[in-house]
């Protein structure tokens, strides 16, 4: 089992942040601003020494939400203070920014990390498209173009131009290249029919985010693994990884208190202007592609929070949907998901909200002294044809 | 008197990188990139101790002159393993990137260092255009109305709209703001008329990466002064940075050899592919917005080449020799043009890395504690003259 780091590095200066779009900036006291801001670099930093595999930094727009419009600027230091984590940027949004400058900002980013650049090509979420003026509609079709255009950037041997349908360069030859031969690994979103088919043709690890429950969480890999062969590849278990929050405490009913307080404050305050963008984006736009696909999506993201309202706590603990209580619960949820799911790669969420910086700090030390050295075997033996099964 | 660091972080693992363009990336051996880039990183964090105010980082594209094709990322790393030193971004190449990214950006760089962001903005020369496909004759255009939409977005205290004529948002509210009130300090480039009254116009300190002499950089300065009188501002000594090679070394001999070297490096090797760029653009595009200019800018250039060293030297166009030579150099630089900043390249071409560090060890030992007191207790309006 590897473990990833997300941290999305959240404003929590504020008890109430509004809900209107985009959330208005006055709130943002920049001295509470400098401190957060270090303290959760070197948070991020530390994750190496707790045993981490990956340290991921991720991009948001104008919100409290995340404090990073361009992650790769914390890859960076990341990258440069660590010297064996896999600085995972899950990542930049491809439709909002020129493909080209990510290619080569990734190039950087391999390049200053000795060659440890894991690459996320992310979809982004609506609001991201209002905050600069993007088309949602145009999200699947600029993605499919851009990443076409990025992984020809990392590996053609020549200059080449690029006359596209959203994308147009007389002639391209980025300095410095990847270090990584012939791409870096990459990381992609497969939630949507839309999003799986373009990780499987890529050949990327495919991410689960969000997981509502475990039969949907099957389907999606099996749906991930059925396209791959199509596109003619195996994907191992070392492709697939699920992302859950995670807290962990002396006592379950610590561990239930402190990250219920977070997700209340993540939901309730940095996600309100989030939502009101989202409400208006996917009523109007085709971003979530076919109008079923939307009605299915709108009800998962959209009203998570209402969705999640309607289960309790303890019984989404009860599910396998999140990491949460005593050490030794955790190894218990954490083998549990892998004997249901097969993935060899979890991505842990520990700054949830306004959870406080020394309860993070906390998690990860139980995470290093118990939790990581008795799940680590997980995995281990797969046989990559079991593993297809 | 202060001083900036740049290094513009080459790719020096050719020996010839030819003259085409884009310079095919072949070329580039990713081991050789990544101790290269390692090294330079910890050059520009060493550039704080050894005493050096401002450590700068520029954006390049598609060449082995320059391998920050983004350098906030460097920036970020600069501010982080920092304490006290200017984060000097110069920069981004405005009209080309979306002013609000590079807003956001910036501000990122200003949280990350507690404060310490100078926000360059640059046009940029005319390959890093033919990149990113777009059209020289908007720079002008595109400078001017990116510059006040990003002071906007640091400074705006409600979320706003902008239907400009090349950009366009709906609804503006950057997350994080900038530490500095009411924004970062502003620096721009100030080698032409036109580009000394936009620096005057945006409220930004000058500079100048080099100089072809004293005369043309004295009139710089006074057209860039005299539009901010119109603009109802005055700058001081220190809104005047003044960029230098500078090679320093135990004789002027042994100084002189090491630079030369690397300037031949610097012009043969990395400044190939990027000439045939902008022959191309200059020829064919309103680049340079007044007359004379493109002129003038093939002037400096040829300078370099028809002027010999020792020539230049004694123009006080270069810091070259021995610690007490640069003393002496800088001295005369400060009394014929009374700027507060100087901008020192020590890393020209493909100049040993020791070497460097040699340089610098120098300056921190013998050059800046006899310089430092440099337009001390300088009256502006004195300075002005």
């Amino acid at each position: 089992m590897k473990y990833s780091y997300t941290h999305h590095m959240p404003y929590t200066g504020v008890d109430r942040s509004g809900q209107d779009w985009p959330v208005p900036n006055k709130q943002f006291d920049p001295q509470v601003g400098v401190d957060l801001f270090n303290r959760y670099i070197d948070d991020k930093v530390y994750a190496e020494q707790t045993g981490f595999d990956w340290i991921g930094c991720n991009e948001h727009h104008m919100s409290p939400y995340g404090l990073m419009p361009n992650p790769n600027l914390v890859g960076a230091v990341v990258a440069n203070r660590t010297k064996k984590a896999g600085i995972l940027q899950s990542g930049n949004i491809v439709p909002i920014v020129n493909p080209i400058r990510v290619a080569e900002e990734y190039a950087m980013l391999d390049v200053m990390s000795g060659g440890r650049l894991v690459a996320g090509f992310m979809r982004g979420i609506p609001h991201e498209y209002v905050a600069y003026n993007v088309s949602p509609d145009e999200s699947y079709a600029r993605m499919e173009e851009a990443m076409a255009l990025i992984k020809k950037a990392w590996s053609e041997p020549e200059p080449f131009g690029w006359e596209g349908e959203f994308y147009q360069y007389r002639a391209v030859s980025i300095w410095p290249k990847p270090v990584q031969q012939p791409f870096p690994e990459m990381v992609m979103s497969a939630t949507s029919e839309r999003s799986t088919r373009l990780a499987a043709k890529h050949r990327a690890v495919a991410g689960i985010l969000a997981l509502t429950d475990m039969d949907d969480g099957r389907a999606n890999i099996a749906r991930f693994k059925q396209f791959s062969r199509e596109e003619g590849w195996e994907p191992t278990n070392d492709h697939i990884m699920v992302g859950l929050n995670c807290c962990i405490a002396p006592t379950y009913e610590e561990a239930k208190k402190i990250l219920e307080e977070g997700q209340e404050y993540f939901f309730g305050v940095l996600g309100g202007g989030i939502r009101t963008a989202q409400n208006l984006v996917v009523q109007k736009t085709r971003f979530y592609g076919t109008s079923e696909e939307a009605d299915k999506l709108k009800t998962k993201f959209v009203n998570m929070r209402s969705g999640m309202k309607k289960r309790s706590f303890d019984e989404r603990v009860e599910m396998g949907l999140m990491i949460c209580g005593t050490p030794e619960m955790a190894v218990e949820q954490i083998t549990r998901l892998h004997k249901e799911l097969n993935n060899n790669r979890l991505g842990l969420s520990i700054k949830i909200g306004n959870i406080s910086d020394e309860h993070v700090t906390r998690t990860q030390d139980y995470l290093r002294d118990i939790v990581f050295p008795a799940t680590r075997h997980l995995g281990e033996s797969d046989d990559p044809a079991q593993a297809a099964e | 008197m202060r001083f900036s660091y740049t290094h513009h972080m080459p790719y020096t693992g050719v020996a010839d990188a030819g003259q085409d363009w884009p310079v095919p990336n072949k070329q580039f051996d990713a081991k050789k990139g990544v101790e290269m880039f390692d090294r330079y990183i910890e050059d520009k964090i060493y550039a704080e101790q050894a005493g050096f105010d401002w450590i700068g980082s520029n954006e390049h594209h598609f060449s082995p002159y320059g391998m920050m094709p983004n350098p906030n990322l460097v920036g970020a790393v600069v501010a982080n393993r920092t304490s006290r030193v200017g984060i000097l971004q110069s920069g981004n190449i405005v009209p080309i990137t979306n002013p609000i990214r590079i807003a956001e950006e910036y501000a990122m760089l200003d949280v990350m260092s507690g404060g310490r962001l100078i926000a360059g903005f640059m046009r940029g020369i005319p390959h890093e255009y033919v990149a990113y496909n777009v059209s020289p004759d908007e720079s002008y255009g595109r400078m001017y109305e990116a510059i006040a939409l990003i002071k906007k977005a640091w400074a705006s205290p409600e979320p706003f709209g902008w239907e400009g004529e090349f950009y366009q948002f709906r609804a503006v509210s950057i997350w994080p703001r900038p530490v500095q009130k009411p924004y970062p300090r502003i620096l721009m480039s100030a080698s032409s008329d036109a580009s000394a009254r936009l620096a005057a116009e945006v409220g930004a300190s000058a500079g100048f990466l080099r100089i072809a002499d004293f005369d043309s950089a004295r009139n710089q300065i006074k057209v860039y002064r005299d539009r901010a009188k119109e603009c109802g501002w005055s700058p001081t000594a220190d809104d005047v940075m003044i960029g230098m090679n500078c090679c320093i070394a135990p004789t002027y001999e042994e100084a002189k050899e090491i630079l030369q070297n690397g300037q031949k490096y610097f012009f043969g090797v990395l400044g190939g592919g990027i000439r045939t760029a902008q022959q191309l653009v200059v020829q064919k595009t309103r680049y340079f917005k007044d007359p004379g200019a493109a002129e003038k800018f093939a002037r400096k250039t040829a300078v370099q080449r028809e002027v010999s060293f020792d020539e230049r030297v004694e123009r006080g166009l270069i810091v070259c020799g021995t610690p007490e030579m640069a003393i002496d150099q800088i001295r005369r630089i400060h009394s014929e043009l009374g700027n507060g900043r100087m901008n020192l390249s020590v890393k020209i071409g493909n100049i040993a890395d020791h070497h460097v560090t040699r340089t610098l060890d120098y300056l921190r030992d013998v050059v800046f504690p006899a310089v430092r007191p440099l337009g001390e207790g300088t009256d502006p309006a004195q300075a002005a003259e």
